[in-house]
């Protein structure tokens, strides 16, 4: 009897021990199987790009950095075909046509990375079967500004070139899988999950030595200068040549790195500043008669008998006119191609060659940039014939802007190769810094004294020779005008230059080191003189104004 | 003897409605238990809730600052300023800009009978220091 009354509780306790068993089989230890289908159902992974670092100038304006986007795909199953005219407009037209009838598969992408005003649109639709997920797209908000410098990245945010491609070990955060909640009805909601970050972290960013408005007035100033001497390319680079910072790099023509279109043309993706090879011509001028002084070929004093040509071996050497008796600095302020050849008389190539070098000709600078050139320098056993006196004229020798900046540079600081250097801080993903760009002398080139020499020669050049038009009343400018001829098929090319002026201000103590080149104008003038100098006066004086 | 054995029969009862008791007590704890871990849930579902919608919210507002430094980089371009100052306001520029460089404090010879003196010149260097230090104004000065 009191058996069959106490059988009820023990019943109720067993059941109950048995629905607690099955509740915690159920709800805490589940069947795999279950947990598997459980999760497709209510989870899902997708793969999106995390944000690259950003790039900035030296104030810290952003040059280069990732902004939200969506990406649009469909899932065919649950997809009717019907409402693919609503998306008209809105996404490729070869997407459109491809979801206008029926698919394989549960993922079909139909637009990447679109601006935020179309996805708007697209979402605001709410298609069955259509889906998004948020990425990233990288965006250049100063559009042209920059460009060769801070290149460009594919649609997966991998750098392709400029400082995108050499720091990409940095700026790139590589892709992640991203778990996002389904709703009963199986669409994604944006939800993360609790402890588990909603968007990639990447603190990696590059801070570099341009100055926005420095670039401006290079890039803005250059282009007048092109269009108005009807060039086909135009470089320019503006740095500090007592630090070999860069200040400000101008290649023309350019493109817009936001705009695949203008990719189109291979002429306007080279930078010209690092990636063109020319013969310097008069420009160069300067940098052999340094060598030649501090050797004590010659001295400071001597004066040269200038005819108008000279022949050397088998080539005879013309100047646009007579000098008559010149010495050593009208040599340079009237860039007398007559008396540079006498002047290097008695130099021995081996010297001149080893000098080329230590300044930097041949061989890369090592600037934190990708493609950049070693120019063309031969070996003094091919100096044979008018070979040293041409190279002393600039001729024969093949140097990128940024090399004869950097050569021209030792004159300014005193007699030092710096390295040039573009980046002034980088950043890893995690914050840390990770390189730091310095002032380092490569190799002292020049005496104090024949720098300072040199520099009250080329200031002579701008107050009375052949750069006059490079002056800016107040500023002190020193340079030298240049007016190469053009290499091509095994001589020169006839009516072709690359007119260039290179200088420093104020030049008791220089602050800016800036060259100006033009490629091939075809306006009519095409003496450096009359075609560089101008724009580098323009130069000046607008950045005289706001520094 | 049945007197003892009633009563040792009462007694032996008595455990057993105790235990009933006890099995009441057990399963509306058990129950309660149970309401309060449906509680917690719930409680805890709200609560996710309302993180996801915070970190819903940090997300838009990340994607905000995203946005309002692509259009701050883009408002600072110079090239759009210049173009805005040409177009808009009709700004131009100066042609032929001639530079006047003003002397800084301890480029200007102190006139006293010709000569500078050193001693003012000291004095007046640690006085612009200290109105330097005070007013910060060392780079305008500069």
């Amino acid at each position: 009897m009191s058996r069959l009354r106490k059988s009820p509780w023990i019943l109720l306790s067993i059941s109950i021990c048995a629905i607690l068993f099955r509740l915690y089989s159920l709800q805490i230890d589940p069947d795999p199987r279950v947990r598997s289908q459980a999760g497709s159902q209510y989870w899902a992974r997708l793969r999106v790009t995390a944000p690259r670092g950003c790039i900035r100038d030296k104030n810290g304006i952003s040059l280069a950095l990732s902004t939200p986007a969506l990406s649009f795909f469909i899932d065919p199953t649950l997809w009717d075909t019907a409402n693919a005219p609503l998306l008209q407009d809105l996404i490729p037209q070869s997407r459109l046509e491809r979801i206008s009838s029926p698919i394989d598969g549960r993922y079909f992408l139909i637009a990447r990375k679109i601006e935020p005003e179309t996805a708007d649109k697209i979402a605001g639709l709410k298609l069955p079967g259509l889906f998004w997920v948020k990425e990233t797209r990288r965006v250049y908000p100063q559009g042209n500004t920059l460009a060769h410098v801070l290149g460009y990245c594919d649609v997966d945010d991998v750098g392709l070139a400029g400082l995108e491609l050499f720091w990409d070990s940095v700026l790139y955060a590589p892709p992640e899988g991203r778990i996002i909640a389904k709703d009963a009805r199986g669409n994604f909601v944006d939800v993360a999950i609790p402890g588990q970050s909603i968007v990639a972290e990447n603190d990696g960013s590059v801070q570099l030595t341009i100055d926005s408005r420095l670039q401006h007035i290079l890039e803005r100033r250059l282009r007048e200068g092109l269009m108005l001497n009807k060039a086909e390319w135009a470089a320019a680079i503006i740095l500090e040549p007592g630090s070999g910072r860069i200040l400000g790099m101008a290649s023309l023509p350019d493109f817009n790195p936001n705009d695949r279109n203008t990719f189109k043309d291979k002429e306007s993706l080279r930078n010209n500043v690092t990636s063109r090879v020319f013969e310097p011509g008069s420009t160069f001028k300067p940098i052999i008669m340094g060598n030649v002084i501090d050797n004590g070929e010659i001295s400071k004093q001597d004066t040269f008998n200038c005819q108008g040509k000279i022949k050397v071996s088998d080539v005879v050497i013309h100047d646009i006119k007579a000098h008559g008796t010149i010495d050593a600095s009208r040599i340079i302020a009237d860039s007398c191609n007559v008396g540079m050849v006498l002047s290097i008389r008695n130099s021995d190539p081996f010297q001149t060659y080893s000098y080329l070098k230590r300044c930097g000709f041949g061989e890369v600078s090592g600037i934190e940039i990708p493609g950049e050139e070693s120019g063309l320098l031969a070996p003094p056993s091919q100096w044979r014939g008018s070979v040293p006196a041409t190279i002393a004229i600039g001729h024969g020798i093949g140097v990128t802007p940024l090399q004869l900046a950097v050569a021209t540079g030792s004159i300014a600081n005193g007699g030092k190769i710096m390295k040039p250097f573009i980046v002034s801080e980088v950043r890893g993903k995690d914050g840390s810094l990770k390189y730091t760009g310095k002032p380092e002398v490569v190799a002292e080139v020049l005496s104090e004294s024949t720098a300072e020499w040199l520099r009250s020669a080329m200031r002579k050049a701008v107050l009375s020779g052949t750069g006059k038009t490079a002056d800016v009343p107040g500023a002190s400018v020193a340079g030298k005008t240049g007016t190469a001829q053009v290499p091509g098929g095994g001589g020169y090319q006839k009516g072709a230059y690359s007119p260039s002026f290179v200088g420093f201000w104020p030049s008791e103590n220089p602050r800016f080191l800036l060259l100006v080149i033009l490629g091939n104008p075809s306006s009519g003038d095409f003496l450096g003189g009359k075609v560089a100098a101008p724009v580098f006066r323009n130069i000046v004086q607008d950045i005289e104004q706001i520094s | 003897m049945n007197g003892h054995a009633m009563e040792l029969t009462c007694t032996g009862r008595r455990p057993i409605k105790g235990s009933g008791s006890v099995c009441i007590l057990v399963c509306a704890g058990v129950v309660a238990i149970l309401m309060g871990l449906v509680a917690l849930r719930l409680y805890s579902l709200n609560m996710e809730y309302k993180l996801a919608e915070i970190q819903r919210q940090i997300v838009t507002r990340e994607e905000e600052q995203s946005r309002l430094e692509k259009d701050l980089a883009s408002l600072l371009n110079p090239t759009r300023v210049y173009s805005y100052a040409r177009s808009e306001l009709g700004m131009r520029a100066s042609a032929n800009i001639g530079l006047v460089k003003v002397a800084g404090p301890r480029d200007i010879v102190l006139a006293d009978n010709g000569k500078a003196s050193p001693g003012t010149g000291k004095l007046r260097e640690v006085l612009a220091r200290l109105v330097d230090t005070i007013t910060g104004k060392a780079s305008a000065r500069q």
